[in-house]
């Protein structure tokens, strides 16, 4: 009886030592889950929308009547913006190359290249599109694959939609 | 003294383990808000973006009616409730389904998108709000936004690309003494901030 | 061995255990003590036995440390995370709020606008330089400004204005923080 008594004494700790320990991992388990799927989530969908958020706040410090339109360039359906501060006319170009997202600022009657951009946020899909009556669409599919879509409409009227329809 | 090891060990593996239930106790409950506020910033992005994109849809009408046109052209499947005109109030609600992904969707809806739309002397005004769907009666929105359109400064803008323009060009409302009858954007505003 | 011998029985076993390398030479040390007491010699031996292993105390402290550091570690960097998150995503929502805002109570003054425009055009007055190409600012926030600019068509069959610019300007003076030398000209 005895004997039995002391296996009692060696074993009842050890089972408690155990549940403790199967407990403790099982929290710590659920927690780094949590952490995971926190800082996936947050991540999800950031470069998409950063993107296009930035394309919408470039769109409305530009709206002028015949600054904004889709136009192609070297292949390229690219946004294009354009500004003249009275002696120069420029123009910028937002589009997509190599699995970057470039912007290129030349003068208005200078021709340029795809390369010539700088990098700004990296995508797998950038499309622009006008939809007509000054609403453009843009899709956006990040270097993740995750899609996000925006649409900005430009409220100054003029030869915008002229040049772009023509 | 081997009782006494045993004793001590279990009595120190006892504290051990109410020591750390209580923490845990305590994470636990910060891991629950710390996922709760991530549901809730992830709803108000897209609830943004939501509403953004319909108000620049909104910003292009000539009228009502173009404005529900726009509304079918990014959501075909919304449901356009006709003003209520004998009430005087003369509003147009537009309702979409979206799921928790918040796109359109025609079966279970996860939240609901709302546009309350009048218009008075030359001026569209638009209500936005984005409910859950299991909460649209008289919960709180998840995002409330109020755009205001001056009508006849879009005519001419739209003029070679919308082909009812002409039927519509006219549609001011009759210039009256009564105050204007809009909604404060303003008061909307803080409203949302301070939700 | 005058230690052991001092007849405070419980220190000196106590002692014994902690100090003790459980060899046999220190068994007629015990002598003294034990002697007399049933079983022992058997006690002794358990006892000289269980000074060969020593039982684990603290380690389910020391576990429940690392522990909870490492829980607390998640749980408030996820915390810092959503939170931080969260703040970005109402700032946002701010931001559009505000845009829209200064957008409606410029359109309200282009509404007002357009209705006296008509309502002079349909009396036959005149429309001067300034009436015809309004400007106004909306202030969007601390550091962005509206700039709107208008142009009146008294020939459409409503007159009204044509929005010429809808632009959202920076306000803030620029300051340059910091100057990079670029090229140095003998």
């Amino acid at each position: 009886m005895k004997k039995g008594a002391s296996l009692a004494q060696i074993i009842f700790p050890i089972v408690l030592f155990a549940f403790f320990a199967t407990a403790a991992i099982l929290v710590i388990l659920f927690g780094a889950r949590v952490y995971q799927s926190t800082v996936e989530k947050s991540g999800d969908n950031y470069n998409a929308r950063t993107l296009l958020s930035y394309v919408t706040q470039k769109i409305r410090q530009n709206d002028e009547a015949g600054s904004v339109s889709v136009e192609d360039f070297d292949g390229t359906d690219a946004l294009v913006l354009r500004n003249d501060d009275g002696s120069d006319a420029y123009r910028t170009l937002i589009y997509l190359y190599n699995g970057q997202v470039c912007e290129l600022t030349v003068l208005d009657d200078t021709t340029a290249e795809l390369s010539a951009g700088t990098g700004i946020i990296g995508a797998q899909q950038f499309v622009p599109e006008e939809t007509g009556d000054g609403i453009f669409h843009f899709m956006c599919v990040d270097a993740g694959g995750k899609k996000a879509e925006t649409v900005v409409a430009v409220r100054s009227a003029g030869s915008a939609d002229e040049e772009a329809s023509s | 003294m081997k009782k006494k090891a045993t004793s001590l060990f279990l009595l120190e593996l006892i504290l051990a383990m109410l020591i750390f239930f209580m923490a845990a106790a305590i994470c636990v409950s910060m891991f629950a808000k710390a996922h709760e506020m991530n549901k809730k910033s992830q709803e108000l992005n897209s609830a943004v973006l939501v509403e953004k994109n319909l108000a620049e849809m909104l910003s292009r009408a000539v009228s009502v009616d173009d404005a529900c046109r726009l509304v079918t052209q990014l959501y075909p499947h919304a449901e356009i409730s006709a003003p209520v005109k004998d009430t005087g109030s003369g509003i147009t609600e537009v309702r979409i389904a979206l799921d928790d992904d918040f796109l359109e969707t025609t079966g279970q809806s996860a939240y609901q998108l709302t546009a309350d739309l009048s218009e008075d002397r030359d001026l569209l005004t638009a209500g936005l709000h984005v409910y859950p769907a299991d909460d649209t009666e008289n919960g709180t929105s998840v995002y409330d936004l109020t755009v205001e359109n001056s009508l006849s400064s879009n005519v001419s803008a739209s003029a070679g690309n919308i082909s009812d323009v002409s039927a519509s060009a006219g549609n001011t409302s009759d210039v009256s003494a009564s105050a204007v009858n809009t909604s404060d954007p303003l008061k909307s505003g803080t409203e949302e901030a301070a939700s | 061995m005058s230690a052991w011998n001092d007849g405070n029985g419980r220190n000196d076993r106590y002692g014994a255990y902690a100090g003790s390398s459980g060899t046999s030479e220190h068994a007629g040390d015990y002598s003294g003590i034990w002697s007399g007491t049933p079983g022992a010699f058997r006690r002794k031996k358990q006892n000289d036995q269980k000074q060969s292993a020593p039982a684990p105390f603290g380690l389910p402290l020391l576990m429940v440390v690392f522990l909870i550091l490492c829980l607390f570690t998640f749980a408030a960097i996820s915390l810092v995370t959503a939170r931080n998150d969260y703040h970005a995503s109402q700032k946002n929502a701010e931001n559009q709020t505000a845009y829209y805002t200064a957008c409606n109570q410029a359109e309200e003054k282009l509404a007002a606008l357009n209705r006296e425009l008509a309502d002079q055009v349909s009396s036959g007055e005149k429309i001067s330089a300034d009436e015809s190409t309004p400007s106004y600012e909306i202030p969007v926030d601390d550091s962005h400004v509206l700039s709107v600019a208008l142009e009146a068509d008294t020939d459409a069959e409503t007159p009204h204005y044509t929005v010429l610019k809808w632009r959202v300007e920076t306000s803030a003076a620029w300051e340059p923080e910091q100057t990079l030398p670029v090229l140095q000209l003998p």
